[in-house]
């Protein structure tokens, strides 16, 4: 056995190209599928934990995926505003079916980081933890994500203006509004949170009260997004700054107000919150969306494409496979002389057919964990690249069971593969003569 | 320690040829010529256990070569047997070293420590036990076959036409150091070959005249 192996790492350092061939090839083939299972586990497993036990948001009517990726996920523009008055009744404590409800107030940013206007409730809701200073409670003040802190350098006592939108654009800043001022920094979760900037509802009503108090937030962080100068003049004048103390009264009852969603948990499961959604959406002029339904329903449209890469994968490791196939039978004509001698010197039929496989499955190997390897390290950079954007939470970097059968498949078809050569390499004459 | 008798052999759809009798005591020698097709290499596969023989027998010690099983007549010839190529025939891939050893290491004779090392030296080869065939001159390779054909101690050595390549002064270098090995081992030792300019170095010679067409 040990000369087997001698014997074949020998070929395979001599003809080094054609090992590279076959092993880049294969390892191609197997770091994409790698890739797919990895960012499959890593979506999965964000939307599930940003989910963060979120039974329905209510929103203004529009799409139910932009309501739920941009109040669930922060990824998207909100659908629109609604009304306090018209979700009172969902809000406040005491509601048969709904144990908990957050408002969330969209519509400013800063440097690409959504501000969220909400309550206290939503750092329990993500089991957010405060790393440096306080939580933000009171107007103006702000509780600041882990990777915001990092990415702007961010620290507490900082002040900075929000602007209108996700868009960066000096121009739409609320120049005339008080600055912001950092309260406190958030440990890092690996949820949503991360990325955002969270301050209280009253903040974002008094930032956009010159607009006449119930300008659509959530349209105008639409708006100033896809259309930029809309010929608003933003210089308003505000009379709420820093420490400006949030009401005594709670949020539901601040009925001319208006709220981007509400984010609603259910008390319990049953027939009635099952159609809890249906009744707010042909009864009232919310719409109800449930993410877990709305996020199936996308995870099945992606899953087309994700099954047409997949398929692009399999082809890779398929073509990998025939280029062993055939860089094994060159190989055996190469060294057809090679094989007699060992079998002159002693070397049995089973010895060069061993070797034969030997040399397909240590290619093999190589291929498959090069692309295992492979397949981490570009989903690491891929994560690294999304982190600013998207929620991208710690994902164990082991092996998936689909990934364990990839492997197998790979290692069974490389055996298969090299079963011919090394049937014509076991029916090699022995000679004395022959080269 | 080589007997071998009444021997023919046939190529299918050829006649049968018939070779002479032969007998090499242990620490003896023999050299066989014989012009091109005059089935000198198709005796020596004979001997070998690499072609079985359409009649006779092939002894080497107490060992009847053709009553042997194909496996059992794998492990004798990597065990009992050296072979010397007419060219060298090393693996391109492996180094000196590594092809002095190889047939010992396939058929699992354990060789003393140094025992590669103490051979190359002794057949003045030290220099190249690290390179590959390809960076080694033709003598430098033929000399690392030969050793590769006694390391393991065989009881026989069968070399083919292993001078014809070679100018005189390096063939009879080479029939003498294959001699002194053989004889230094107590192996007997039979080349084949139709370079009669190493004759006078043999014990005894007999020549294959031509194929002998055995009667059917």
């Amino acid at each position: 056995m040990r000369s087997a192996w001698q014997l074949v790492l020998g070929y395979i350092r001599y003809r080094p190209l054609a090992a590279v061939l076959s092993v880049g090839l294969l390892a191609l083939g197997v770091a994409l599928m790698s890739l797919l299972v990895l960012l499959d586990r890593q979506l999965t497993q964000q939307f599930e934990r940003n989910l963060a036990g979120v039974d329905l948001v209510l929103g203004a009517k529009g799409s139910p995926l932009q309501l739920v990726t941009s109040t669930i996920y922060h990824a998207d523009s909100p659908t629109g505003n609604i009304g306090i008055a018209e979700v009172k009744a969902f809000g406040r404590p005491g509601h048969p079916l709904i144990e908990k409800a957050v408002p969330l107030a969209l519509g400013d940013s800063y440097r690409g980081a959504r501000i969220v206007g909400t309550t206290a409730e939503l750092y329990g809701m993500y089991g957010a933890e405060i790393a440096e200073g306080e939580f933000a409670n009171t107007a103006f003040e702000v509780s600041v994500g882990a990777q915001v802190a990092e990415r702007l350098g961010l620290s507490v006592g900082d002040t900075f203006a929000s602007v209108h939108g996700l868009d960066d654009n000096p121009d739409l800043a609320h120049s005339d509004s008080p600055s912001f001022r950092v309260r406190g920094i958030l440990a890092p979760t690996g949820l949503v949170v991360d990325n955002l900037i969270i301050t209280p509802l009253e903040t974002v009503w008094s930032v956009h009260s010159a607009h006449g108090v119930q300008q659509d937030l959530a349209q105008a962080e639409t708006h100033h997004e896809h259309e930029g100068e809309d010929g608003h003049d933003h210089n308003h004048d505000h009379d709420h700054g820093i420490g400006a103390s949030v009401p005594d009264k709670p949020w539901y009852e601040q009925t001319d107000k208006d709220i981007t969603a509400l984010l609603a948990m259910f008390s319990a499961r049953n027939t009635a919150t099952l159609n809890f959604a249906r009744n707010v959406n042909e009864n009232t002029g919310l719409m109800a969306a449930t993410p877990a339904v709305v996020m199936a329903q996308f995870s099945a449209q992606v899953a087309s494409a994700e099954d047409l890469i997949r398929a692009l994968a399999y082809v890779l490791v398929f073509a990998s496979l025939i280029s062993l196939l055939l860089i094994l039978l060159n190989a055996l004509r190469e060294r057809r002389g090679e094989l007699k001698l060992l079998r002159a010197l002693g070397g049995s039929p089973s010895f060069v057919f061993g070797m034969v496989l030997l040399e397909s499955m240590i290619l093999a190997v190589a291929g498959v964990i090069l692309g295992l390897l492979l397949g981490r390290v570009g989903f690491l950079l891929l994560s690294r690249q999304l982190a600013g954007r998207y929620p991208v939470g710690p994902t164990s970097l082991g092996l998936h069971p689909f990934e364990i059968y990839v492997v197998l498949l790979t290692l069974g078809a490389a055996l298969l593969a090299a079963l011919y050569p090394a049937w014509r390499a076991y029916r090699t004459d022995v000679a004395v003569n022959a080269d | 320690m080589l007997s071998s008798s009444k021997l023919q052999f046939a190529y299918p759809d050829a006649p049968a040829i018939q070779f002479p009798d032969v007998e090499v005591p242990a620490g003896n020698n023999l050299l066989v010529l014989g012009p091109s097709g005059s089935g000198k290499s198709t005796l020596l596969s004979v001997w070998a256990g690499m072609l079985s023989p359409k009649q006779g027998s092939v002894q080497v010690g107490s060992t009847d070569v053709h009553r042997l099983g194909a496996r059992a007549r794998d492990r004798w010839r990597g065990r009992e047997l050296g072979i010397v190529f007419q060219t060298a025939r090393l693996i391109q891939s492996q180094t000196i070293a590594a092809n002095v050893a190889l047939q010992a290491r396939l058929s699992g004779v354990a060789l003393r420590q140094n025992e590669v090392s103490d051979g190359l030296e002794r057949l003045g080869i030290a220099h190249v036990a690290n390179r590959l065939p390809a960076d080694c001159s033709v003598g430098e390779r033929q000399r690392a076959g030969i050793l590769r054909a006694i390391i393991h101690q065989p009881n026989l050595i069968l070399a083919d036409e292993p001078t014809s390549a070679l100018d005189r002064q390096n063939a009879a270098r080479v029939a003498e150091l294959l001699i002194a090995e053989a004889r230094a081992r107590g192996a007997a030792l039979v080349v084949v070959t139709h370079d009669d300019r190493i004759m006078p170095l043999f014990d005894r010679s007999i020549e294959l005249k031509s194929i002998s067409t055995a009667a059917a």
